[in-house]
């Protein structure tokens, strides 16, 4: 199934001239098990064969972790190397349109896009992207100028899929993005430059969880709307009622869902359930 | 003497198949079908209510029965499919009854829909009982799309009315292969012993057992009529006539002189 891009997501970007000596391997290996969501690889200086064979590792390993692995520049790197999608900047697209990546790739993967202004970001936020990268907002060794934390209320308020904040983000100036508003962070060095990149990226995940707030879905149980908290699962939903598993079998969206699953399924907004048992009946 | 009827796969003992639904309580009931043991006892499925603890039905049936849910709710052919689907899943067995009505007034089923949903189901591995309104067509048409039965009703359901679609049941009883199972109104063990005369492989009764002043009595009687029915039925019964036939010799009486 197509990994999805959810809010409070961590980004790691890697480029191994960053890494002070790690293998974009052992970073991305450290990174996921501090708590990484997605993982970027950005190589511009590697061969193409060399590249090729970093990105299948990569895109194996976090298949297997369910992270998100994304390549960036070119969508036939991507495809050839089973990547959840491709990251584009403003000057990969004048090589390759929205709409050519987009055929390349079909319709599950991934494509992000780099803005760089309030401007461009308006503009990608009409486009058939699924998540928009904006930077760089604090100064960066990589980027002679930068944005400022100032249009990220505006950028979230209008913002139709997630957005990432990247550009010399480290913990001293985390509060300033959160506190405008900022629900997504990728970042390069501040993760990449850390002695522990695990506990680095523990941190930073944390921080972005903090700012979730309890969220509650309407659903319709049994014909009846009620409120449950979000992403409850249907094992918990039959804690929560006490309601006596063996007696019930539980239909999903007109899916019966096998009690096995039931730990599995996550109820969203407007799902319907059917909770039904025997009862007399001639 | 040999008469099995098998459904199923499964050998049929007590021709008496009883409904589950009405009895003042769960208790009541088990005590009704422990006395009657039946093979085959229908159940219905239901939302759960929610707020209230109420016992599994299932713990109150003897362990032996066939659990055969029924689609009642259904209005169409997919509402059917969809309650046998999750009927199956609750782990009774793969026996439906498949009742499709949109008349609220008599009850009475939707053929049209109750051949789709049989079709459907024999294709998913159920067995398929249908319950119907006696038609020879239909029933022929369900034969063929792989039904285990047919479940023709005797009268609405409830109405205790007795098996007035008698000269019906008759005809599919002699022209159908698989087993003809009234279903519906029988109000007294005398009308499914009347059934069963007529060569009904069993029946199915729930409202006048479950609502009786005395279900565990009541349930027995009708075994009892049910067994006399069949008893009779095998042993051939004697052609109606017209008019009387003496059953004492008409010789030797006393009122006149020999001559």
């Amino acid at each position: 199934m197509a990994l999805k891009i959810d809010n409070y997501s961590l980004y790691l970007v890697i480029s191994e001239e960053y890494s002070l000596g790690k293998t974009a391997l052992e970073v991305a290996r450290q990174a996921i098990s501090g708590g990484v969501d997605i993982i970027q690889l950005r190589e511009k200086n590697k061969p193409k064969d060399e590249l090729l064979k970093l990105a299948r590792e990569l895109s194996k390993i976090c298949n297997e972790e369910r992270v998100i692995f994304i390549v960036n520049d070119d969508p036939l790197i991507a495809k050839e190397t089973q990547a959840d999608g491709v990251h584009l900047g403003q000057g990969d697209l004048q090589k390759f349109s929205l709409a050519k990546a987009r055929a390349l790739l079909g319709r599950d993967k991934i494509i992000g896009v780099s803005t760089h202004s309030l401007d461009e970001f308006k503009s990608a936020n009409q486009d058939e992207v699924d998540y928009i990268a904006y930077g760089p907002i604090f100064p960066t060794k990589t980027k002679d100028y930068f944005l400022g934390a100032k249009d990220i209320k505006e950028i979230m308020a209008i913002a139709r899929k997630p957005v990432f904040f990247i550009g010399g983000v480290d913990l001293n100036n985390l509060d300033e993005l959160l506190s405008a508003g900022a629900k997504n962070i990728a970042l390069i060095r501040g993760i990449m430059q850390s002695e522990d990149i695990k506990a680095a990226s523990r941190i930073f995940k944390n921080r972005l969880i903090q700012q979730r707030k309890p969220v509650t879905v309407i659903v319709r149980i049994n014909g009846k709307a009620e409120v449950v908290a979000e992403k409850i699962n249907i094992l918990e939903l039959v804690k929560h009622k006490n309601l006596l598993a063996e007696n019930i079998v539980i239909e999903h969206n007109l899916r019966i869902v096998p009690k096995n699953e039931w730990w599995q399924v996550n109820l969203n907004e407007n799902d319907t359930l059917e909770i039904v048992n025997f009862m007399g009946g001639g | 003497m040999s008469d099995q009827l098998i459904i199923g796969g499964k050998q049929i003992n007590n021709r008496l198949f009883i409904g589950t639904g009405k009895f003042s309580s769960y208790a009541l009931m088990r005590d009704a079908l422990e006395a009657a043991k039946p093979d085959v006892v229908t159940v219905s499925l239901r939302r759960v209510d929610i707020g209230s603890k109420t016992d599994n039905i299932l713990d109150y049936i003897p362990k032996n029965c066939i659990v055969m849910p029924n689609t009642s709710g259904a209005r169409t052919a997919d509402e059917a499919v969809r309650i046998a689907r999750l009927a199956r899943v609750s782990g009774s067995s793969n026996w439906i009854k498949i009742e499709v009505i949109q008349d609220n007034k008599y009850l009475l089923p939707d053929n049209l829909e109750t051949l789709k949903a049989t079709e459907i189901l024999v294709k998913e591995g159920f067995i398929v009982l249908p319950y119907i309104s006696p038609d020879l067509s239909m029933a022929r048409r369900l034969a063929d799309a792989g039904a285990s039965a047919v479940m023709p009703l005797g009268s609405p359901i409830g109405s205790n009315r007795g098996v007035k679609t008698r000269e019906l049941i008759e005809i599919l009883v002699r022209e159908i292969k698989i087993p003809v199972i009234v279903d519906a109104g029988l109000g007294r063990p005398s009308q499914a012993c009347e059934c069963m005369e007529i060569g009904c492989a069993a029946v199915l009764v729930n409202t006048a057992i479950a609502v009786s002043a005395d279900p565990v009595n009541t349930a027995q009687a009708f075994v009892e009529g049910v067994r006399a029915g069949r008893r009779v039925y095998l042993a051939g019964i004697t052609e109606d006539e017209n008019q009387a036939r003496a059953s004492s010799p008409l010789t030797g009486f006393l009122r006149d002189n020999e001559s």
